[in-house]
């Protein structure tokens, strides 16, 4: 029984073994030269996949990197913001005036706490801070997105993000109280 | 060594056929958008190494199966 790895891979494949049995039963030339000749090429799979086994994560990495290169030299989106915290949509000259107000939304009272069906949700809702009402309001009710509501509260979008999710982590633990 | 046969299309296959999985794996950490590119991008650079790439020379049979006798 051989013990290089090597070998015994090699003479796994039947076809082989059996030339190789031959070979050593009637040895000529011609056959050993065939036999050298099989198992370069076996050898060089080998060494093929070993190679191309490592080297394809990074190949794959490289190529990700690559693309995100490439959107973030060229973004091909104007809706999305880019590397420089504004979007391209706002590079776009925009129809109405500055001066226009914005009558839409009543800005002294968000009031989400109407919205409640739930007796409890609406006595935790109407605890909360008008800051955290105010964001809930914009984001589940009018469908702004969290840009959107930041620009518009003038404050950054990681802390609308932020205020959103510690609002919404404070109303379930609430809320998980009070029906236990 | 043979090289006329290591260069055939039908090695490149067999070698591409035995590295498929692999490059299906390795294809799941890109979006999903750029994964058909990323795969012909992969076997693109394969079929090309296939060609090119030299290593280490491999030992000859025969001195193995010497050096399996001697063991």
């Amino acid at each position: 029984m051989v013990q290089n790895r090597l070998l015994q891979t090699f003479l796994e494949d039947e076809d082989v073994n059996n030339f190789y049995l031959n070979y050593l039963k009637h040895p000529n030339k011609y056959k050993k030269d065939k036999i050298e000749e099989l198992f370069q090429i076996h050898v060089r799979k080998i060494q093929l996949l070993t190679y191309f086994s490592k080297i394809l994560n990074f190949e794959a990495k490289r190529y990700d990197r690559n693309i995100k290169q490439l959107y973030y030299d060229a973004p091909l989106i104007l809706d999305k913001s880019t590397h420089e915290g504004c979007s391209g949509i706002d590079l776009v000259r925009e129809n109405h005036s500055v001066y226009e107000l914005d009558i839409s939304i009543p800005t002294s009272s968000y009031n989400l706490a109407a919205v409640c069906e739930d007796k409890r949700l609406y006595k935790i809702i109407s605890k909360l801070s008008t800051r955290q009402k105010e964001i809930l309001y914009l984001l589940y009710i009018e469908g702004l997105t969290e840009y959107e509501i930041a620009q518009k509260l003038v404050i950054s979008k990681q802390s609308v993000n932020k205020t959103k999710n510690q609002t919404l982590k404070k109303i379930k633990q609430d809320y998980e109280r009070r029906s236990v | 060594m043979p090289v006329a046969e290591m260069n055939s299309p039908s090695f490149q296959q067999e070698v591409l056929d035995m590295l498929k999985p692999k490059i299906k794996a390795v294809l799941y950490q890109t979006n999903l958008q750029e994964r058909l590119d990323l795969e012909q991008e992969i076997i693109l650079m394969i079929i090309t190494s296939i060609k090119t790439k030299e290593f280490r020379k491999a030992p000859s049979f025969f001195e193995l199966i010497e050096d399996e006798k001697t063991l």
